[in-house]
C-alpha cells in the first residue's frame, strides 16, 4: 500500500529547485559552524591540544578511515547498540501490550518503570562492571536499562492515544480487549512507536559511549579514551564527528523508512 | 428488533449537567430524530446508547438489557468519522462487516461492495482516508455503518457534509434499508429537511441542560422515495417541524 501511495504522488517539475532551496540553508549553517571553528582556532591562536582546527581534524578523520582499528571500533559500537536496542524493544513492546490489557499489571509495571526512568544511566556503569566485567554484556545492559524504561511510557501513551482516537469501533463492535489491541492499538500507534524508537536509538548511542568509556576491547567510546590518554584531541574530535554523522545518517534513513512504511500517518 | 428506552436519564460531565430527566421510548424499527441547539447533549444521548459513556442518573435500556451491558454490535456513526487511517476505504468497510458478523444475532448488513456503491464510492475503494474529501470520508463512515450487522443504528449528523445531489439519494437508501430490516434508529440532526424525511418522530430538545421540549410525529408515508422531496406533502411536513 505504501509503495502504491508513493507512485500516486505527483512529481512537481520544480522538485529539484525545491530540494535545493531546502538543502541550501542546512549547508549554510554547517559552513558557518566550520567558519566559526576555524576563526576561533586561528584568531585566538588556541593550541591544537585544546582545540584542533577543522583541517587538522578532517585530516585525522580521513586517515582513520583507512585504519582497520577504526572500523572495528565502529562495528563494535554498532553491534552493542543494535543488540541492546532490539532487546529493549523486544521486552518493552509486549509488556506495553500486556499493560493495555490489564490495569493491575499497568499499575505495577509503571511504578517500577517510573522508579528506573529517573535514575541516571551512568550510575549503573560501576554496577555492571562489577557484575559483568568489561565484556559486552555489561554495556548492553547499561543501554538496555537506559532505553527500556523510556520506551514503555512512550509506547503506552501512543497506544492510548490510538485507542481514544478510534474508540467508536471498539464500543460499536463490542470488541473484547484483545480485539481492540489487535485492531486499533497496534496498527494505530505503529507510526508513533516507530518515532519513539528512533528517539530511543539516539539515547542508546549516548549511553553506549558512557558505557564504553570505562573500558572495552573495541568501541568508539573506548577509542575516545585511548585518544585522551595520548592527548590526541584531533582524534577525539574526529570520533565525535563520526558519532554525530552516524546519528544524522541513521535518523535520515529511519525518517525515510517511516515515510515509506507509514505513508498514511 | 429492539426497543431503546430512556428512563429519567441525566448526563453530566463533572459538575456540568448536559441532559436532565430525559425520558423516551424508541419503538422497534422506529426512526427518531433528536433535534436541538448545538451543545445540548444530543450526541451524548447517542453515546449512552452506544455504551461509550454511562448516564450519570437514570437508565438506558436496549430491549431488556442495560445499554452498558448490551453485547451485540451497534451501527454507530460518530461526528468524527474515525476511519482507520491505515486501511483503505474498502478495508475499513469490510472490517466492520466482518467483525460485526462475528457477534451479531441479526443479519441486517448490506454487503460491503453494495454499501460502497450505494454511497457512490465504488471508484474510490482503494483510496486511503487521508486522500478523501470531508464528504467522501463521511460517506465511507456511512457505508461502514450500513455494512454492519446490527439491530440498532445511531447516526450523528450523518448527512451534513454530503453534497446536495447525493444527499437525498443517500437519505432514501438509508431510510429504506432501516425500514426493510426493521432497524431501530436514533438520528441527530440540525437540518429540518433531513429530520422530516428521515424520521417517524422528531424529538425537540431545549438548550443545556437538555430536556424534551416537544415530540412531533412526521406526517409522511412510511415508504418514502426521492420524488417525495418535490411534493407539497414534504414541504408541509418540513414547515410543520420549523413551526414547532
Amino acid at each position: 500500500m505504501a509503495l502504491q501511495l508513493r507512485h500516486q504522488r505527483i512529481r512537481s517539475p520544480s522538485a529539484v529547485a525545491a530540494n535545493a532551496s531546502r538543502i541550501a540553508p542546512i549547508l549554510a549553517v554547517i559552513g558557518l559552524c566550520h567558519l566559526l571553528w576555524f576563526a576561533a582556532v586561528s584568531v585566538f591562536g588556541i593550541r591544537s591540544i585544546f582545540l584542533p582546527g577543522p583541517v587538522e581534524t578532517y585530516t585525522v578523520l580521513t586517515r582513520l578511515l583507512f585504519h582497520e582499528e577504526f572500523w572495528l571500533d565502529v562495528g563494535a559500537s554498532w553491534l552493542r547498540v543494535s543488540v541492546a536496542f532490539l532487546l529493549s524493544l523486544a521486552v518493552s513492546y509486549p509488556l506495553v501490550l500486556a499493560a493495555l490489557s490489564s490495569d493491575q499489571l499497568r499499575r505495577s509495571l509503571f511504578v517500577i518503570v517510573e522508579f528506573f526512568r529517573y535514575l541516571p544511566v551512568p550510575i549503573f556503569v560501576p554496577l555492571t562492571i562489577l557484575w559483568f566485567g568489561v565484556a559486552d554484556t555489561g554495556k548492553v545492559v547499561v543501554i538496555f536499562l537506559g532505553t527500556f524504561c523510556q520506551m514503555i511510557p512512550m509506547f503506552y501513551d501512543s497506544a492510548l492515544i490510538a485507542r481514544r482516537s478510534y474508540g467508536a469501533a471498539a464500543f460499536s463492535l463490542k470488541w473484547r480487549q484483545w480485539d481492540e489491541i489487535r485492531n486499533i492499538a497496534i496498527p494505530g500507534s505503529a507510526p508513533q512507536v516507530f518515532d519513539s524508537s528512533r528517539i530511543c536509538l539516539g539515547w542508546a548511542w549516548t549511553y553506549l559511549v558512557v558505557a564504553e568509556l570505562l573500558g572495552a576491547p573495541h568501541g568508539i567510546g573506548y577509542a575516545i579514551i585511548r585518544a585522551q590518554r595520548y592527548l590526541a584531541t584531533d582524534r577525539i574530535f574526529a570520533y565525535v564527528i563520526v558519532i554525530g554523522l552516524m546519528g544524522v545518517l541513521t535518523d535520515r534513513v529511519l525518517r525515510y523508512v517511516r515515510g515509506w512504511v507509514f505513508a498514511w500517518a | 428488533m429492539e426497543t431503546i428506552q430512556f428512563h429519567d436519564v441525566c448526563i453530566a460531565y463533572g459538575e456540568f449537567l448536559v441532559v436532565d430527566q430525559f425520558n423516551l421510548v424508541v419503538e422497534p424499527g422506529e426512526l427518531i430524530c433528536l433535534f436541538g441547539p448545538s451543545g445540548c447533549g444530543k450526541s451524548s444521548i447517542l453515546k449512552t446508547v452506544a455504551g461509550a459513556i454511562k448516564a450519570s442518573g437514570g437508565e438506558v435500556r436496549i430491549g431488556d438489557i442495560a445499554a452498558e451491558n448490551y453485547d451485540s454490535p451497534l451501527s454507530y456513526m460518530p461526528q468524527e468519522n474515525e476511519l482507520f487511517r491505515w486501511l483503505n476505504i474498502r478495508e475499513n468497510v469490510v472490517l466492520w462487516h466482518r467483525e460485526s458478523a462475528k457477534r451479531a444475532k441479526v443479519h441486517t448488513a448490506i454487503p460491503p461492495d453494495e454499501a460502497l456503491s450505494l454511497v457512490e464510492l465504488t471508484d474510490a475503494v482503494d483510496k486511503m482516508p487521508f486522500q478523501l474529501s470531508g464528504g467522501m470520508a463521511r460517506r465511507t463512515a456511512l457505508a461502514r455503518c450500513l455494512a454492519t450487522d446490527a439491530s440498532i443504528m445511531l447516526l450523528d449528523e450523518t448527512f451534513i457534509s454530503i453534497e446536495q445531489r447525493l444527499r437525498r439519494k443517500v437519505m432514501v437508501a438509508v431510510r429504506t434499508h432501516l425500514k426493510q430490516k426493521g432497524i431501530t434508529a436514533l438520528l441527530v440532526s440540525h437540518d429540518y429537511e433531513e429530520a422530516a424525511f428521515m424520521s417517524d418522530r422528531v424529538v425537540f430538545l431545549s438548550a443545556v441542560p437538555a430536556q424534551i421540549h416537544r415530540i412531533t410525529p412526521v406526517s409522511l408515508p412510511n415508504q418514502r422515495t426521492i420524488d417525495l422531496f418535490d411534493g407539497d406533502g414534504f414541504r408541509q411536513a418540513t414547515l410543520d417541524l420549523v413551526r414547532s
